[in-house]
């Protein structure tokens, strides 16, 4: 991230933040569409977080944390989206077709399925952290720092969404696996 | 599942499904928001009623020991017949009792206000824009600052002050057209029967800042003790502290 955009930002200028939004708002989209599950609430909370990082920018301390920052930003503002409950009944899911020619043939369809019903019953917190681990890569530490919480609220969230995640799928694949198709 | 990381490889391939790049039309409308969305100013800075000058604080402090004081005298008299009659008085014969406490006593300055959130008026953005385009002394770059910092009014049609007291901590927040902006917070007490004292928190020299409190019904109205430092000052409490009453929210 630049750091002289940040700082430029920061001080007002609408240009320095617009070339920021670019470098991250597809990420953040990304984000929130994981979290949110349905494209239309995780528009609205890429919006939002946009607009409030651009409010809030002045209270950036450290410039080298936006990326951090941004996504904190970004977390609420799906906390904010779900709350408002729009849009959840006309949401439709969409299986990838690369589904069953994934690299190592491990994520079948079935798996997708189940995970994608779990997931949406997983509180959204925990979602949020799942989503901050497993797409964005990023360790424990750095999600509580992220999300402002402490480290073993991060950890016992990915857990719990873990937990439900797994039970989901095994409790769908026990009966019907293939032996070594998971292995 | 045979083991973690073969959920973790199945989690990661699940996740990299979906869409990975924001519509433009989302980013274009962000941007078109934000070309209109003024940047809130530091807290530390802007909503401390911060522009007291030296006498004014001064003025301030004195107002609060003295308010601190004759609330120490209340606070601490004895509750028995003889107070005030002087330290000629008589030794009192009777046996000490129970003695009902006034309801004007400190026992009811615990409940001035009860921890809750309170809601002021809701007031034309355009109402407040008006006012300070009417004030002969401001600037023109401080009514800017009035109207897109303070109170982030600019193209706005609605603002709404509201106040939280809840654990010993105030915190004010404006709702401009329906969102959301945490102004200050501070801890609060309260001295005697109708006075509030907020300590202003997250600024760099904090101080106290006393209202004088009117319950009024299930709310009350707040009216800063001390005189405005400049008129920007007075606009903030006119409008932060000044626009109630503050009613409370169920």
């Amino acid at each position: 991230m630049d750091r002289d955009l940040v700082e430029r930002a920061r001080r007002g200028d609408r240009d320095a933040f617009a070339a920021l939004v670019h470098q991250v708002s597809d990420s953040l989209f990304a984000v929130a569409q994981r979290i949110l599950r349905d494209r239309g609430l995780a528009e609205d909370a890429l919006q939002n977080a946009l607009v409030t990082a651009w409010r809030q920018l002045p209270h950036l301390r450290e410039p080298d944390r936006f990326e951090a920052w941004i996504h904190r930003i970004l977390v609420h503002a799906c906390y904010a989206e779900s709350r408002r409950g729009r849009r959840w009944a006309v949401n439709v899911r969409v299986l990838s077709s690369h589904t069953a020619s994934s690299p190592d043939g491990s994520a079948a369809l079935a798996d997708r399925d189940e995970l994608e019903r779990a997931f949406r019953r997983v509180p959204l917190d925990q979602r949020a952290v799942f989503v901050l681990h497993h797409y964005l890569g990023l360790p424990l530490v750095e999600i509580a720092e992220t999300l402002g919480i402490p480290a073993g609220t991060a950890r016992s969230r990915l857990h719990y969404a873990t937990r439900a995640l797994r039970s989901a799928i095994e409790a769908d694949a026990a009966p019907v696996v293939e032996e070594g198709r998971l292995a | 599942m045979s083991d973690d990381r073969t959920f973790d490889r199945i989690a990661r391939s699940w996740l990299e499904t979906g869409p990975t790049k924001a519509p433009e039309a989302a980013v274009e409308n962000a941007l078109l928001t934000i070309e209109s969305t003024p940047q809130e100013r530091d807290l530390r800075v802007s909503w401390r009623l911060p522009t007291m000058n030296n006498m004014t604080r001064l003025v301030a402090a004195l107002a609060i020991a003295i308010l601190a004081v004759g609330a120490g005298v209340v606070m601490l008299r004895p509750t028995g017949a003889t107070v005030g009659t002087g330290p000629s008085s008589a030794p009192a014969t009777s046996p000490p009792s129970p003695t009902v406490v006034p309801s004007s006593s400190a026992a009811a300055a615990v409940d001035l206000i009860p921890e809750g959130t309170y809601v002021g008026p809701t007031i034309r953005a355009a109402d407040i824009v008006a006012y300070v385009n009417a004030d002969t002394k401001l600037t023109a770059k401080q009514k800017t600052f009035v109207i897109e910092g303070m109170f982030a009014i600019k193209n706005s049609r609605t603002w709404v002050a509201s106040l939280e007291f809840r654990a010993g901590k105030m915190t004010q927040r404006q709702d401009v057209d329906g969102t959301v902006n945490v102004g200050s917070g501070g801890a609060y007490s309260f001295l005697g029967t109708d006075t509030l004292v907020v300590k202003q928190q997250d600024c760099a020299a904090c101080y106290l800042v006393g209202f004088t409190v009117v319950r009024a019904g299930d709310g009350f109205t707040l009216t800063p003790i001390g005189a405005p430092s400049d008129e920007s000052d007075a606009i903030a409490q006119k409008y932060l502290y000044g626009s109630g009453p503050f009613t409370r929210v169920p």
